[in-house]
Formats: C-alpha cells, structure tokens, sequence
C-alpha cells in the first residue's frame, strides 16, 4: 500500500468516526449550520482524494451524498429522519469500502445502485419542487415548511427530539484543538512508557543507593532525578490518555437505529465525555459498553404507549455518566425503562440449577441480580419480556474483570436499570501489595484486594471445612479460602504462628489467599509474562522490584479459576450499589457494642481490626492492656457495662493517633458498607456523635475522640 | 539464517551435556555468567525462571530439559541471550565455545534418523573441532509447539 493511500485512510477514519455522531446531531439540531459545515467538509475531503487515487465506488457514493449535503447546507432541503438514515447508509458504504481498502489496498466490487439512487431521489424531489419523487417518505413536503415541522412534532419521524435544542458546542473547539495535536504511531507511545518504567526502576534502585550515605555529594542529583522521573513519568502516562467519549462515538447512531427499529423514542444523554483513561482501557470498554447500551435500548426502554400507560414520559432515556472517583474511572449507564425483576431471576435461576431454592429465598435482590452474570444466563429461553437483558453479560463482566474493572448492575423493578463499571487510570503502573510466601515475594494488584486479616494463631478455629474444601468465617458470611502456598506447588519449609488472609474479589466471587507476610505496598510496573509461562492462570504479569528482583503478579480471577471456583453460591459478594445521585458515600465499619443496635465509625479513622484472646488481655496502670505489636495497647469498652474479659476472645477496632495507638473492645465487628452518613438523631450520652440510618439501619455513630480520651484517663481497675 | 557477503555463516558454539551446538551469531545478543534468577512456580520443567537484565525480562530455559538431554546444567553453567520476536530467551548451557566461521557448502543436512524434536529445533549439521555441531535456529527451537517431552504430547492448557 503506498503512502498516500496510507494516509488518506488514517485521516478518513479519524473523519468518519465524528460523521456518524455529527450526522446524528444534526438530525436533533437540523439548523446547526456548523454541523453541517463540519460533514460537508468531511464527505467533500473523501470525494476530492479519492478521485485523486482513482478509488471510482467511493468517488461515485461521497460524489451523491455530498450533492444532498450541499442542497441541505443551502437550504433548499430540510433534514429529516429519513433523509439522514439515506445519509447514515451511504457513510456506512463508505465506511465498509475503506474498511476494505485498509485489509486488500484496493477497492471492493459491489453495487451502489440503491444507496446512491435513495440520495439522488432527494435530490430530483427538490428540482421537481417537492413532488412526491422520494422512495422512503413520499408523503412528507421537502421544503422546510412549518408542516415538516408539524410533521415532525406529530411524531412521524420517530425519535427526533425538540427541534430547538441548543448548537452542539464542540465543532469549533474541536477544531482549534486539532491544529495544535500531532498524529503519532502507538508503538512509539508504547516504547515511551515501557522506557518510562526503565527509568523509574533505575530510579528506585539509585534511590535506595543513596539512602544508604545521606552525605553523598549524589544525594542532591539523585533527589532531582527522583523528581524530574515521576514527572516525565506521568507526562509519559498523560500522552496515553484518551478521553472515553472516544469508546462511546458509535452509540448514538446505535441508538438511533434501534430506536427507529423499534419505534422507541429514546434520548442518548452523555455526561463526562472528556475523562481520560488509558487508550488500552478505553478499548477494553468498547464492546461491553455497545452492549450494555444496546440492551438499554433494546429490551429496558419500553415503547411510547407502554411508557405512557406507565406515567412515564413517551421518551426514554439512557444516560452515560464517566467520571474520576478515587483514582479510578467510574462509566456508569443509567436508563429509565422497565428494570429487571428480580422475581423472574430467581425463578430462572433455580429453574437453571445455579441455585437451590431455599438458598435463593435467603438471597435479597442486589445478590440475586447478580445471576445475570452468569454465563448464557437467560438467554433466546428468556423468562419474560424484561429479560433476555442477561444476553452476553458474563462477556461484559469478562472484558471488564479482565483489565481489573468491576461491574456492578442495580434495578428497580418499572423504573430502569444502572449498570456501573469500575475501571483502574491505568494499565501500565499499578498499585499492589506485596506478600511472602515460603520466602518467595508476589504481588497482588490492589484494585482486587479487599481487604487483609490477620489469623493468629489461636484463632485458626475459625478456619472450617466443608467437603475438605477449607473455609473462613469473615464477620457473618463464610467465604472460600486458597493456599498460595499448596496453588503453587511450593513446599512447606517455615512454620508462622500467624496467618495473613487475602481477601480478594475477582469476578463474581470474594475469597481469601492464605500468605506468610504481608511485606509493603508498591507502585509496580507491569510486565508481560514470557509467552512459555502464559498459559500459567494465575499470573497477570511480573515485574522488577527496585533492588532488581523479578517477582510474578498475581492475577485474583486466574487463581480462582484454578482452584475450580466459579461465583459460588456459598459467598454471594456483597458489592454496594451504585448510587442513584450524586452524594458521596463513605466506608463505614459496622459493629456490635453492646448496646441496644448497632454502631458505626469511619472507615477511614481505623487502623486495624484484631482478634485478640481473652488471656492476654491484662491489667495495668488501672486499665485494660493488651501486648500489641512490642507495645501495650490500651483497651477501651465500647459501652460500660461490657466485660472486655469475659469469652473467649474479644473484637478490637485499633485506632492510631499520631504515634500512640488504642483499641476500642467491641462484642463482633458486623461489616463494612458505603453509604452516605446524615445524622438525623442528636447524641443521646457522650461517646456518640447521633444515629443515622446506614444500610437500612438506624445505627449509632461514635465518637472515637471521646473514646481517645478514655484511653488515656487515669485507670480505676484492679487486677 | 544470514549469510555473510562471502557465503559463509558465522555460529557461536556452545556445549550442552556432551553435545556441542552453534547458533548464528546474529541471534545471540549476548553471553552472560549465571545470574539470579526468580523461580516461577508452575512454569514447565524447561523454565527455570526469569532474569533482570538491565530492566529487560529474559526467560531462561534449561536446554538440557528442552532437548531431553537427559543430563543437567553442570555448576558453572552459562546464559546465552537470544531474541526471538520481541522476547529475550536465555539459553542456560555448559559452556560457551568460539565463534567459528564454515562455509554455507559444508553445513550438511540433518541424517534422516534423528530424533524429531531434535529435527524441528536444528537447520544441519556442521564438523568442528569439537565433533559434529548441531546447528540451532533460536526461533525454532523456542517455538511453543517444539517439545521433545515424549510423555508430554498433551497440549499445554491441560496444565
């Protein structure tokens, strides 16, 4: 393929991903002269390179649909549905016979009778003055009469919105932004951000050199270099970032079609168009956004008379939502139709064998969702009418666990669906803890991790068997657990008196990975792993540590894979649901303190959560201590009336204040949920800051300073 | 293979167990002394781990496991690194030998009788100083569907 012909394609294809969404635009907003403008230029550009390389198809379908471009910019036509989906089908030609150049480097044989006879019926009807020349809409006046308005209005034309809706504001910032970016080939992005990672490894290891002699006349470079690093660093990272809009061009010609399909009227509303994400991830949404979007459409949007019987608004709308929450990107995709029952999948599910009835009475409706999962789950043997919404969602929770995203999907039954993706910045550089395990050390990328706890020794009673499968009590729920260890084929050659477990979440199912240590937390770089050690599940990469050593990366989905789990009915996670508004949701830990109901505090104030055996639990200075961590830790009753040393062991919620640290003594630590905190009720005795209501409870929030100085007040006991 | 303008190859020769080897001298990127290496468990018995070099990721495979040699790395094995694709490969072998220079006419074809793992990873045969040399190609050899485990003809997702 010569360079020429190179090139016209790379800009063609830039062109004609903004056609379809332009071309869609213009059928809300008909009067947008610069809309218009923008795909006059467009079509015009193809027409005029392609007789310049001889291309005669393309020439022949860009020469016709500019000649109707050019009628509706002057005016003399006015845009319509069906004149647009004439326009929409010959860029589709457009689109497949450059899609063919691309793969062969010549053009396709085909006919393009039809489409460029459809377009030129537009353009006899206007030279007939409005005659009825027109195959697909014979009935509608062409010119841009007050009638064509009323015809559109009366709803002849299925989904055009509010013929006023303000001027697309983006073509002519789009414009201006386009001169002053550079075309560049990903390879050599690629090789920029693997060089990147050179330089921040190299750096990590002249930074743990210097360390050794702070007098070194390096210390200062070596501080410099450190800084100028993590700045090309995320220099680097930012030229790999694409605005998500770019996942999401080809969903309102997608839309529009179905809508017109189905004789929906459906509003496409896009929010956040311009978060950024990695370029690989970006890819990785596409698919499963086209779908998500699809099944909105498709099956959640009812029809106008459906929605009107319902007291819902003839127009249905979906509505993508992306935004940057805690340093991940959230793309959430909202749609006001019929919802998904939860009855029906209940149903389905037991009917499926995926569950046994009396396990999905106990099942509330978040857990129950959840079966839609499930690979094949209601498929072309759908339940209802509502289902068949389940149609290729286990791919989509694949393509998205597969780039450590989550998916997370809540209904309310007759009024819509949210499905809400979670996805990491970035592929590239992860966050991830550091474990040993028989003096090997492996990484586990942090978005899979929920959460670590530690066993002692004492408190193995808690591990239980089933099956000889080997399980452990985390608060109410009983969850699978994995030897790293015994996965991995290594041996067994240290005893530890404590168990570290790795809670994970991959896909479908929460586990915990049985480790010797928990050593750090790193910012990785993540490299392939060598194509004779692919095939290995378990891996998802390696990496160099900054003292040089190569450690493998975990991958959570792979080890649950290996070890035969699939999202078992035993451990239905208990991921939050998206929230339906904008407020801002908090950890909250709840937990049982002796008191009438439940307790909460923040998450983010707690240090640890500890069992502690009731034997070494003593007094001193008049108070309860306990030996933590070679310090005593002082012990505080979460209600007076508790007995910290009565059963066997006690649940300790560990604060840390600057550098000294206290426990409060609780009777069970209950869970962790998100919700938002609104005090509704004022504190009732000191040590409680009011009730609010958290997770459908009313619960009482503490005040952990009052605890603090609780902990620090004079003693009163005696041993 | 690349022939030198004079119609001659040039191999480095290395010895793995009693057999002697040569790979172009092009594929070989370098020849290192034993370096640490990070195990990886489950990885196929021919992997013995990966190594750091200078940031780059080199897997290394005992040639004595891939070629069923039926021997193992002597104390003071050697790496030579190839490329193949855009993957590093460390060959673990006993001992690096000379370059030699042969011309193209006196590589010989493999006898028919050989082993046919062996005939997969090997472009001829060449007589040397240390005996007949077998002549490696890297990319052959390292080829996911070369195995010379006969008890191992299964595919390797079975793992």
């Amino acid at each position: 393929m010569d360079d020429l012909l190179r090139d016209f394609l790379a800009e063609s294809a830039e062109n004609l991903a903004r056609l379809d969404h332009d071309v869609v635009e213009l059928e809300r907003d008909p009067s947008n002269t610069d809309l218009l403008n923008s795909i006059f230029r467009t079509v015009h550009t193809i027409k005029g390179t392609c007789g310049f390389l001889g291309l005669d198809r393309l020439e022949g379908v860009s020469h016709t649909a500019e000649s109707v471009l050019d009628l509706l910019r002057n005016g003399t036509l006015a845009a319509n549905s069906d004149l647009i989906s004439d326009i929409l089908r010959s860029v589709d030609v457009i689109k497949g016979i450059l899609a063919s150049l691309e793969q062969t480097g010549t053009e396709p044989r085909g006919d393009d009778s039809l489409v460029i006879a459809a377009l030129e019926a537009w353009l006899t009807s206007t030279a007939c003055n409005g005659e009825s020349g027109v195959p697909t809409l014979p009935s509608v006046p062409i010119m841009p009469t007050p009638a064509t308005l009323a015809a559109v209005e009366a709803g002849q034309l299925t989904n055009v919105e509010q013929p006023a809706t303000p001027a697309a504001p983006s073509v002519e910032t789009a414009l201006s932004a386009m001169n002053s970016s550079l075309r560049i080939n990903v390879a050599v992005l690629d090789a920029l951000m693997n060089l990147a990672g050179e330089l921040v490894l190299t750096r990590n290891q002249l930074l743990q050199l210097s360390a050794k002699d702070e007098a070194s006349v390096y210390a200062a470079p070596v501080q410099q270099l450190n800084r100028i690093t993590a700045e090309l660093q995320s220099a680097v990272m930012k030229t790999r970032m694409q605005p998500v809009s770019s996942a999401w061009s080809k969903l309102p010609r997608m839309v529009r079609d179905i809508a017109r399909d189905t004789g929906k009227r459906i509003e496409l509303d896009m929010k956040g168009a311009d978060t950024e994400l990695d370029r690989q991830l970006v890819q990785a949404l596409q698919d499963p956004l086209m779908h998500m979007v699809r099944n909105s459409a498709d099956h959640g949007i009812e029809r106008p008379d459906v929605r009107r019987a319902a007291g819902k608004s003839d127009v249905g709308t979906i509505r993508l939502n992306a935004f940057h929450e805690g340093g991940q990107v959230i793309v959430e995709i909202t749609d006001d139709g019929a919802g998904i029952d939860p009855a029906a999948i209940r149903r389905k599910a037991i009917q499926r064998g995926l569950v046994r009835p009396q396990v999905a009475d106990g099942m509330n409706d978040k857990q129950v969702l959840r079966f839609l999962f499930e690979p094949g789950f209601s498929t072309a043997d759908a339940v209802t009418h509502l289902s068949g919404r389940g149609v290729g969602m286990d791919v989509v929770r694949d393509n998205v666990t597969r780039v450590g995203g989550t998916v997370d999907l809540q209904s309310s039954p007759g009024f819509g669906c949210t499905v809400r993706i979670k996805l990491p910045l970035t592929l590239a550089i992860v966050p991830a803890l550091l474990v040993g395990v028989e003096n090997e050390l492996f990484a586990f990328p942090q978005n899979c991790l929920v959460e670590l706890v530690r066993v002692p020794v004492e408190n193995r009673l808690a591990f239980e068997t089933l099956q000889g499968v080997p399980l452990y009590r985390l608060r109410e729920a009983l969850i699978p657990v994995i030897d790293l260890r015994a996965l991995l084929g290594l041996t067994r050659d240290t005893v530890t008196d404590v168990t570290t477990l790795v809670i994970c979440q991959a896909g479908g199912s929460r586990f915990g990975v049985v480790v010797d240590d928990v050593i750090d937390t790193q910012e990785i770089v993540v490299k392939p792993v060598g194509r004779r050690v692919r095939h290995i599940p378990c891996y998802a990469g390696c990496t160099i540590l900054g003292d040089g050593r190569v450690i493998m990366i975990m991958d959570p989905a792979g080890i649950a894979t290996m070890s035969g789990m699939h999202s078992t009915e035993l451990s239905p996670p208990d991921v939050q649901p998206a929230p339906l508004d904008d407020v801002r949701r908090d950890s909250i830990l709840l937990f049982e303190g002796g008191t009438d109901g439940l307790q909460a505090v923040m998450l983010s104030d707690v240090a640890r959560l500890e069992e502690i055996a009731a034997d070494r639990i003593e007094i001193a200075g008049g108070r309860h201590v306990v030996q933590y961590r070679g310090s005593l830790l002082p012990l505080v009753p979460a209600s007076p009336s508790m007995t910290i040393t009565s059963g066997t062991s006690r649940s300790v919620i560990v604060f840390n204040e600057g550098s000294t640290s206290f426990g409060i003594a609780v009777n069970a630590i209950h869970d962790i949920v998100e919700d938002c905190v609104n005090l509704e009720i004022a504190p009732s005795r000191p040590g409680v800051l009011g009730t609010a209501v958290i997770a459908g409870r009313a619960t009482e929030l503490i005040d952990v300073s009052y605890y603090m100085a609780q902990s620090r007040a004079p003693g009163q006991l005696t041993a | 293979m690349i022939q030198s303008p004079r119609g001659e190859y040039e191999f480095v020769t290395f010895r793995v167990g009693m057999q002697w080897f040569g790979v172009p001298v092009m594929t070989v990127q370098e020849v290192l002394v034993v370096q640490r290496l990070a195990r990886i468990p489950l990885a196929p018995p021919e992997v013995t781990g990966v190594l750091n070099l200078r940031g780059q990721l080199v897997t290394a495979i005992n040639l004595h496991k891939l070629l069923e040699a039926g021997t193992r790395p002597e104390a003071a094995a050697m790496n030579v690194v190839v490329r193949d694709g855009d993957e590093l490969f460390a060959m673990v072998v006993d001992e690096v030998g000379e370059v030699i220079t042969v011309a193209a006419r006196s590589i010989e074809p493999l006898p028919a009788t050989l082993d046919t793992c062996w005939r997969a990873a090997c472009e001829g045969v060449v007589r040397s100083p240390h005996g007949l040399l077998a002549v490696l190609e890297p990319g052959r050899l390292l080829d996911d569907s070369l195995n010379c485990h006969s008890t191992a003809i299964k595919p390797r997702s079975a793992v």
